[in-house]
């Protein structure tokens, strides 16, 4: 292999590690968002839910703007086909997240616009957990493009049977993330809802997994030859089965952790069946964006190679610290 | 990267007061200041490379980087992140002066008050006197990287030695003229090169179509520089209340600290639109057109629909924004505890 094909495959899985750090953190608290009304029963307990991401969320929102950067960086004609072909759905997200982003605290301190606020928080969390597989299923699945790598569809392209379910795969297991999470953070009521919570989108989890497996099978009939991705699978099935062992026998952290494993095996399995591709032309396999055409130079790659092993140790330490410092679970009523 | 731990140790100074030894919450909050002027920095890299592009070569019409510390320390990125980081140190220093003021006017928290009047006062003088040197550099450096946009900011249209610095005037790109110019002979000469012989290229130097707007942002840079002035002078008289003692004696002082407060964001807003109005028609600065940069498959539509949807949204942020935060103010540092949701 040549070194430059070397860089490109280390940055086809480090983008790939930046966007699945994304989908395992912010996926908390994103599921925390959309299961917020479910959760919660009043403002008491919906503030305790707010307490156990406060000192998280916007951390873990810079793993997106890291992955995207990376993206920008490492595959310029990558990033450029997706943010403009899927400019209006992308635009959404973003609208989504600014919501998002200042409910958390409006809805604390702006005490006659409280019911606005929650509103905004779920739906601006509703709509990227939705949106972000949706995007995700279009690119793996391939999307029209033309010789100079423009996509050539509209909106509504994107919204195909595939893209859909991946959509909902994905959002069910940023639910899972966020039931979960409110496993381990919280007590009492709350905890309880979470529970069952968890136990209804483990069932459903396993319904959409078959589902986007067989369509799949159908779309890309390739996949199932990849032996890494049926690895991968094993990771899946294992860590979904884990998490309700570990929710009967009451170990609340194991819970997370094998919900954040299943989250990873789902990772690898998009990781396996689409490289080395970054956006596949579902016109001609000849348009394909890949690693080979698709990337940056040889110095940019290095350069960029070497900021990453300095800053990546450095933002896994922080993040290890910070989880430490904020461990332990939150009550409700703590905020008086 | 470097500067993302941001979000992480702010979270630590909001959040963790009760969680953390005193040693490990002072460290936070100089990690935060510290990656606060980081994050500032690639920021201004990236801007800079589009003012002044270097490190490059263009390979199939595609930039491709040469050299990394070339394209990142391009011509103009100290200058510029001097200036802007400095505009930031006026901001924040200008706000809590003016809630400071705001407190003592009411005599309510005066003890803490004057503490922060003192700590603020002090910021502010310092960064509104070295405001001064960083816009001149950056001046210097725009006169000689940039001249098409130095002279949309004179409002000059011949090339010229002993160049006038131009303190008022309306630019009218019709008549290529500039109405009622008021300038101070040859000073511009010397500001940039030291020297009244220096010859300063006027707008007519370039072609039509490779001159920016002169109109507005010759309006803007000298809002700009007209309030960097108002601060020099704010900055000596507070400098001369500080050693007299007497910073919190004239109502009229505090009133006008507290009304100063927008006065900073102006400045940097119509400094943003010099910098980024001046260097139109091009997108990269003699490299790429803003016109040819534009994305090919987004309908003009969806660019109109989403900047209507920003200009709808940030207002309504900037006024629950500014209903909460006065809010907060009212309430004073002594309700401040633990904080959380």
């Amino acid at each position: 292999m040549e070194f430059i094909d070397l860089l490109r495959t280390i940055w086809f899985v480090l983008v790939g590690v930046l966007l699945m750090g994304y989908a395992i953190l912010d996926g908390f608290d994103l599921g925390i968002g959309v299961l917020f009304r479910f959760l919660g029963k009043n403002e008491k307990e919906k503030r305790a839910l707010l307490n156990s991401i406060g000192p998280f969320w916007d951390g873990n929102e810079v793993w997106l703007i890291t992955g995207a950067g990376a993206l920008f960086a490492s595959f310029p004609h990558a990033y450029a086909t997706v943010f403009s072909g899927f400019y209006l759905a992308l635009m959404l997200v973003l609208f989504s997240l600014i919501f998002r982003a200042i409910s958390i605290e409006f809805y604390a301190h702006h005490d006659e616009g409280r019911s606005f606020w929650e509103w905004s928080f779920i739906i601006g969390s509703f709509l990227p957990s939705l949106l972000f597989g949706v995007a995700l299923g279009n690119v793996i699945v391939g999307v029209p493009l033309d010789s100079s790598m423009e996509f050539t569809g509209n909106f509504f392209t994107l919204l195909r049977p595939f893209p859909l379910v991946v959509g909902l795969l994905g959002l069910n297991a940023i639910l899972l993330q966020g039931s979960t999470y409110a496993v381990v953070k919280t007590t009492d009521n709350i905890q309880k809802r979470a529970r069952d919570i968890t136990n209804k989108l483990w069932i459903s989890f396993i319904a959409l997994f078959a589902l986007s497996a067989i369509l799949a099978f159908i779309y890309m009939p390739n996949s199932a030859a990849s032996i890494l991705a049926w690895l991968a699978t094993i990771v899946v099935i294992g860590g979904w089965a884990m998490i309700k062992q570990a929710l009967k026998k009451g170990k609340d952290t194991l819970v997370f952790y094998m919900s954040s494993l299943t989250f990873i095996g789902l990772w690898g399995i998009v990781g396996a069946i689409h490289f080395p591709n970054m956006v596949k032309a579902s016109n001609d396999s000849a348009l394909s964006l890949t690693i080979y055409n698709a990337s940056s130079t040889q110095l940019t790659l290095t350069v960029m190679l070497i900021i990453a092993l300095i800053g990546m140790p450095l933002v896994i330490l922080y993040n290890v610290y910070i989880f430490k410092t904020f461990k332990g679970k939150i009550k409700v009523g703590d905020s008086d | 990267m470097p500067s993302s731990w941001n979000p992480f140790f702010l979270g630590v100074l909001v959040f963790g007061r009760n969680k953390v030894s005193k040693k490990m919450y002072r460290l936070s909050a100089f990690l935060v200041l510290f990656g606060a002027h980081l994050s500032g920095l690639w920021i201004l890299i990236a801007n800079s490379f589009m003012q002044t592009p270097a490190g490059y070569e263009i390979v199939g019409g595609r930039a491709v980087l040469t050299n990394f510390f070339e394209a990142a320390v391009n011509h103009s990125t100290f200058e510029r992140y001097f200036h802007t980081i400095v505009a930031s140190w006026v901001a924040g220093s200008l706000l809590t002066t003016g809630i400071a003021s705001w407190y003592l006017l009411k005599e309510k928290f005066v003890e803490q008050a004057r503490i922060l009047l003192k700590v603020s006062i002090v910021v502010f003088i310092f960064a509104g006197i070295l405001q001064l040197f960083t816009g001149h550099l950056h001046a210097v450096q725009v006169a000689k990287t940039q001249p098409a946009k130095l002279a949309a900011f004179e409002g000059m249209w011949e090339t010229q030695t002993n160049a006038p610095l131009s303190m008022f005037g309306i630019p009218d790109a019709e008549k290529e003229t500039t109405h009622f110019a008021i300038g101070i002979p040859s000073m511009l000469s010397i500001m940039v090169y030291y020297d009244s012989n220096a010859k300063i290229q006027g707008l007519k130097d370039f072609p039509k179509d490779e001159r920016p707007p002169v109109f507005i942002v010759f309006t803007v840079y000298h809002i700009m520089i007209i309030l960097g002035t108002l601060f020099v002078a704010m900055a000596f008289l507070s400098a001369y209340l500080l050693f007299k003692h007497k910073l919190w004696d004239y109502k009229w002082f505090l009133r006008l600290m507290l009304f100063s407060i927008p006065l900073p964001h102006i400045a940097i807003q119509t400094g943003w639109m010099a910098a980024e109005i001046g260097r139109q028609p091009w997108a990269v600065y003699g490299v790429l057109k803003t016109a040819d940069a534009a994305s090919v498959v987004v309908p003009a539509w969806q660019v109109l629909f989403t900047l209507i949807m920003f200009v709808i949204i940030y207002t309504l942020i900037f006024v629950i924004f500014m209903k909460l935060i006065l809010k907060i103010i009212r309430k004073g540092p002594e309700q401040i505890k633990q904080y959380s949701y």
